[in-house]
């Protein structure tokens, strides 16, 4: 179960609501858990669920786990134990998630992959059946948005605000 | 190496996903140029600030993880049903593979046997009877009537059927079955009945008289060969295909 917490943080922002979230991550859980004889040992067993998820996620996603449009929604729960400080941080949080969600599906995919479960372009590649060309390309193209995305904002990118926001938050699984 | 090749390495340098000669390449680059550090600078950060935003959502929780170990342990429990339910076109595919197979040896087997008996008497019939080979028949009918008590015992055998008389009798064998031949014939034609004792035969080899199933069946020669089972006993007629089948049925029901 170590990687629940990795599966439904992606899961929670492909879906885009908690509840389909936690459904994609409960079937991938259990498919995974009957398809484990298929697991090669000593590979990465984190691509490996990825990759279960991603492929139910691509069965299903126009269907169970139908993503809500409203890219962040009411159901923000920030982690208890790695909250940020104040309000204005949250704030700012809910403007990053806004962000990130604004990416197309390809792009909020590989860059969540890459930059937060930090997974290897090669896995990556494997993981959506791409070429890892296409995932470096998808991963600039979803920098640049985001980069573009957060402009707007006072202070982006390497302005106090968000260096507090950083220091403030310890990131896991990272 | 350039600015523009450089930027597009800076993602892969943060992934670590470059291998070591270029990222040896790459930063030579960076040790020279202050743009390009800047700017790795800036993805490092702008990757600090995607994962402080995500991993600010609430994790696991313990109910989700108890769902789902409720769900795999409702799964293991239903394992069996599962295995089936997951991947049962795969069994329902073999299943009729198999009892196609089974059906076909079955049928084929069956056709075989059926096929050889009436091959095999068909055989004895134009050796014996059509072509006079030497044998050595009984001709009395009590020595016939011995034959009988010997092969089919208690079978009541006519001394005319379908216009013809019992003409000889010896005993021969039939696939693997002891079989008493009988010659009954009148003046212009000749027919071989064959009695044996059906648990003798390979099952299937003789269709069942009851069910109306009788064997009829043509050889090269234009010889007719008609078989039937009832009660126990096993009954070839090989003759000619005007009068063979009208012999085993008139056999049929006076037997």
């Amino acid at each position: 179960m170590q990687y629940v917490c990795a599966l439904l943080r992606t899961a929670r922002r492909l879906c885009g609501n908690r509840e389909s979230a936690e459904d994609l991550v409960q079937e991938t859980m259990l498919r995974a858990w009957k398809a484990f004889d298929q697991y090669q040992e000593q590979t990465n067993c984190k691509a490996w669920l990825f990759t279960i998820l991603m492929n139910l996620w691509n069965e299903h996603h126009r269907k169970p786990w139908v993503r809500h449009e409203a890219a962040v929604q009411d159901d923000f729960e920030p982690d208890q134990q790695a909250v940020a400080s104040n309000s204005d941080d949250r704030v700012f949080i809910h403007e990053v998630l806004a962000c990130i969600d604004r990416l197309t599906e390809d792009q909020r995919a590989v860059l969540l992959l890459s930059v937060v479960e930090g997974l290897a372009l090669r896995e990556i590649a494997e993981i959506l059946q791409v070429p890892i060309g296409t995932v470096m390309s998808r991963l600039g193209r979803a920098r640049a948005a985001l980069r573009e995305y957060l402009r707007p904002s006072p202070g982006a990118l390497a302005g106090a605000r968000e260096r507090k926001l950083c220091d403030a938050v310890k990131p896991k699984g990272y | 190496m350039r600015c523009r090749e450089a930027e597009g390495l800076l993602a892969p340098q943060i992934s670590e996903s470059l291998d070591a000669a270029t990222q040896r390449d790459l930063a030579l680059h960076l040790d020279t140029c202050a743009a390009c550090r800047a700017r790795l600078q800036q993805e490092y950060e702008l990757d600090r600030l995607v994962v402080a935003a995500v991993t600010q959502e609430a994790p696991a929780t313990d109910d989700l993880v108890a769902r789902i170990e409720h769900a795999i342990d409702g799964s293991r429990r239903r394992q069996p049903l599962f295995f089936l339910q997951r991947r049962w076109p795969a069994f329902a595919g073999a299943a009729v593979v198999v009892l196609l197979a089974a059906l076909a040896i079955s049928r084929f087997t069956a056709a075989s046997s059926m096929h050889l008996l009436c091959q095999d008497a068909a055989d004895d019939h134009r050796t014996e009877v059509v072509l006079h080979e030497p044998r050595h028949w009984h001709t009395n009918s009590s020595d016939i009537a011995d034959l009988v008590r010997r092969t089919v015992p208690g079978t009541q055998v006519p001394q005319t059927v379908a216009g013809l008389s019992l003409q000889k009798a010896r005993i021969c064998g039939l696939l693997q079955a002891t079989a008493l031949h009988l010659v009954y014939g009148n003046g212009s034609q000749q027919v071989s009945v064959f009695f044996m004792l059906q648990r003798e035969l390979p099952s299937d080899s003789l269709p069942s008289q009851a069910a109306a199933n009788r064997l009829h069946e043509e050889t090269d020669s234009g010889i007719a060969v008609a078989s039937f089972a009832q009660d126990g006993m096993g009954v070839v007629v090989v003759g000619g295909p005007e009068i063979a089948p009208h012999v085993a049925d008139q056999l049929a029901l006076s037997l």
